[in-house]
């Protein structure tokens, strides 16, 4: 085909890229519209209220003073999500609850059952909030008999740290009591049949303008919609929470069963559409890339995330490519990026990127899925048994296990400061995504793509880039340029807890679910086999993997011990 | 032929729910798991989040490391080092 007939406007409303990319831009846009103008009173005033305490006790101890952390949690509870509007539209959008024996407690609860939660929720809260006051009464008391002595009595500085750390302890269990107090009655069938409608309908106009059949889909995609219940609804239950064992796996495997067993109905097939879910849902994780928070959070974070993380991927796949000889080498990159950057939403970018088959994705998925399991459970164990600093130790975890909810549980089980150190290593790491998967992008077309000997022009390289990743950049551009006009402070609240938390995060989870649902109903367990040949995968994972946590552990120790120890002092 | 695909359904789902219900929850028994299991309760974290913004302890942790590199509390030591 010659390009002048490649490259019609036209492909601006028939290609399926450049419609994940509208749909994705008209949810963001709606986020815009419903949280930015719903800030929560008096937010500047309370924000340079915070700022100001936080200035001055910083200047007035050398540790972190009662005020100190009360103007933290000043600033923390201001949320653009706390609004009426905004709750109505979480609640509406929000996947099924949390069960534990009887899967309809996901859908459904009585006032009489929330009120005996309540009831349950409110005497273990009592408990908690009288032994939190007592708690800062006695960190104030420490406080100000340090502050006697102007801080010059080091003694009385640890008494007092320690004490103020006793209370935040208290605090924390406090707070977490508290939010079970606020059980309140719910009926989640209407809402889910409603967003089935309206996201059926949403996806379907795209379908349409790009010549399929939208009445098909529409029919097809409750199907689809469905499956991605039930993948929530396994999620949910409390036990597989535990091992975090989420919906991806669950999408994959009920489509799997049902494609294998009885076959995926021929009516249903119009609506598998995995690659239109997985770039709408890019489209809108772009937007939750933000540069400005990685910035401002530390600088041994970022040595440890983004030295290592390269430089695993790249090692890893010119292992997989000239020793391992992985035969397929999209199916190389997406399991090194997968297992070097973030697990699952790295290797659903990665795959987009290069245009992988739906059974590597598959394969790179279980593979992180499983080994994040074993590593959130394995490693804390570790580090504890050989007395390993809290703060190596989450940076260690954040640097290697796989996904976000993995890092945070293996973070809190060794401590506050390891979950603090892990979340935010991990938060720097996840932004790689978007520079990984528009590398792979433009290298897959430059290079793996064309043909030996013959230069690739630049136009041909537009041709053939994935467009829909112009969105996902475009988004992670737009919003950290909104993000750093905004300051850190507002937000956290107009777009971290507002557009992303508020809105696009669940509506983008709900897109990879049906994705993940779409590729086990589209795929045979023949396929998958072919690639376990010779177990190079599982290989080529554990060598990566390896590899990962040897240089991550080596990195957090230069940046945190030897590089910025005062940094990890203050932590 | 009809018959034994709709058996090997069920039979998958039936697996499944063996796994949910009896598999996973007896490993629960080991002590180092269940101990992660009530730490995982306790935080209220989202275990199987894949994202940052899927987990609500992230918000807290990033806040906390950010005014913590922004306001972080003087201490006299360094600060001598420092003028000196």
């Amino acid at each position: 085909m010659p390009i002048s007939s490649k490259s019609t406007l036209s492909v601006l409303w028939k290609e399926e890229d450049w419609w994940a990319i509208w749909l994705g831009f008209i949810i963001l846009i709606i986020g815009i519209f419903i949280f930015f103008p719903r800030a929560p009173e008096g937010m500047d005033s309370k924000i340079a209220a915070a700022n100001s305490t936080l200035k001055s006790e910083s200047k007035k101890a050398p540790f972190k003073t009662v005020e100190w952390y009360q103007a933290v949690d000043a600033k923390q509870n201001l949320k653009a999500t706390g609004n009426d509007f905004a709750k109505s539209i979480s609640s509406f959008i929000a996947v099924p609850h949390s069960w534990t024996q009887n899967p309809l407690d996901a859908f459904f609860m009585t006032k009489g059952e929330a009120e005996t939660k309540k009831v349950k929720a409110t005497e273990k809260y009592n408990s908690a909030k009288s032994k939190e006051t007592e708690m800062k009464l006695a960190a104030i008391a420490s406080q100000k008999v340090a502050e006697t002595a102007v801080y010059k009595d080091l003694s009385l500085n640890e008494k007092a740290q320690s004490d103020i750390l006793a209370w935040r302890d208290a605090h924390k269990s406090a707070s977490n009591a508290k939010k079970k107090t606020k059980a309140a009655p719910y009926n989640q069938v209407l809402p889910l049949i409603g967003l089935c409608i309206l996201l059926g309908l949403f996806f379907s106009i795209g379908a349409k303008f790009m010549g399929r059949s939208a009445g098909r889909f529409f029919i097809g995609f409750f199907f689809v919609f469905g499956l991605a219940i039930l993948a929530y609804l396994a999620e949910n239950q409390v036990t597989m929470k535990h091992y975090g064992i989420g919906y991806a796996a669950w999408a994959i495997l009920f489509g799997l069963i049902i494609s294998n067993t009885i076959g995926t109905p021929r009516w249903v097939m119009p609506a598998v559409q995995v690659e239109y879910f997985i770039k709408t849902g890019l489209v809108l994780l772009g937007a939750e890339i933000l540069f400005g928070k990685i910035i401002s959070i530390g600088i041994p974070g970022i040595f440890v995330a983004w030295i290592v993380t390269p430089i695993v991927l790249t090692t890893t796949y010119i292992v997989g490519q000239k020793i391992i000889k992985i035969p397929s080498k999209t199916l190389n990159i997406t399991i090194s990026a997968d297992m070097s950057v973030c697990g699952v939403s790295a290797a659903i970018a990665t795959a987009a990127a290069c245009k992988a088959k739906k059974g590597e994705l598959t394969l790179a998925v279980g593979m992180s899925l499983v080994f994040t399991s074993i590593m959130m459970i394995v490693m804390p164990i570790i580090i504890k048994a050989v007395g390993m600093p809290q703060v190596l130790g989450g940076a260690w975890m954040g640097g290697t296990i796989d996904s976000t909810g993995a890092v945070a549980a293996a973070g809190a089980f060794l401590g506050d400061k390891a979950l603090y150190v892990a979340a935010t290593i991990k938060m720097i790491q996840n932004v790689l995504i978007g520079v990984v998967a528009f590398v792979v992008a433009v290298y897959w077309c430059a290079k793996v793509e064309a043909v030996e000997g013959q230069r690739v022009s630049l136009w041909e390289i537009w041709y053939r880039f994935p467009k829909f990743v112009l969105g996902f950049i475009g988004a992670s551009i737009i919003f950290s340029t909104i993000y750093a006009y905004f300051g850190s402070d507002v937000g956290y609240v107009l777009i971290d807890h507002g557009v992303i938390r508020g809105l696009t995060k669940t509506l983008r989870g709900w897109f990879f679910c049906l994705a993940f649902a779409s590729i086990g109903l589209a795929t045979d367990f023949r396929e998958l086999k072919h690639h376990f040949k010779g177990g190079k995968p599982l290989i080529l994972y554990v060598f990566g993997q390896s590899l990962n946590l040897c240089l991550t552990l080596l990195m957090a120790y230069i940046m945190f011990y030897l590089v910025f120890p005062e940094i990890t002092a203050s932590i | 032929m009809r018959l034994k695909k709709w058996l090997s359904l069920t039979g998958c789902i039936l697996a499944v729910m063996v796994f949910i219900f009896l598999l996973a929850p007896m490993l629960m028994k080991i002590d180092n798991v269940k101990e992660m299991a009530n730490y995982i309760d306790d935080n209220d974290i989202e275990a199987t989040a894949l994202w940052w913004s899927e987990v609500g302890v992230v918000a807290n942790a990033e806040m906390n490391c950010r005014n913590t590199v922004e306001y972080a509390p003087h201490n006299p030591d360094r600060q001598s080092k420092t003028d000196n």
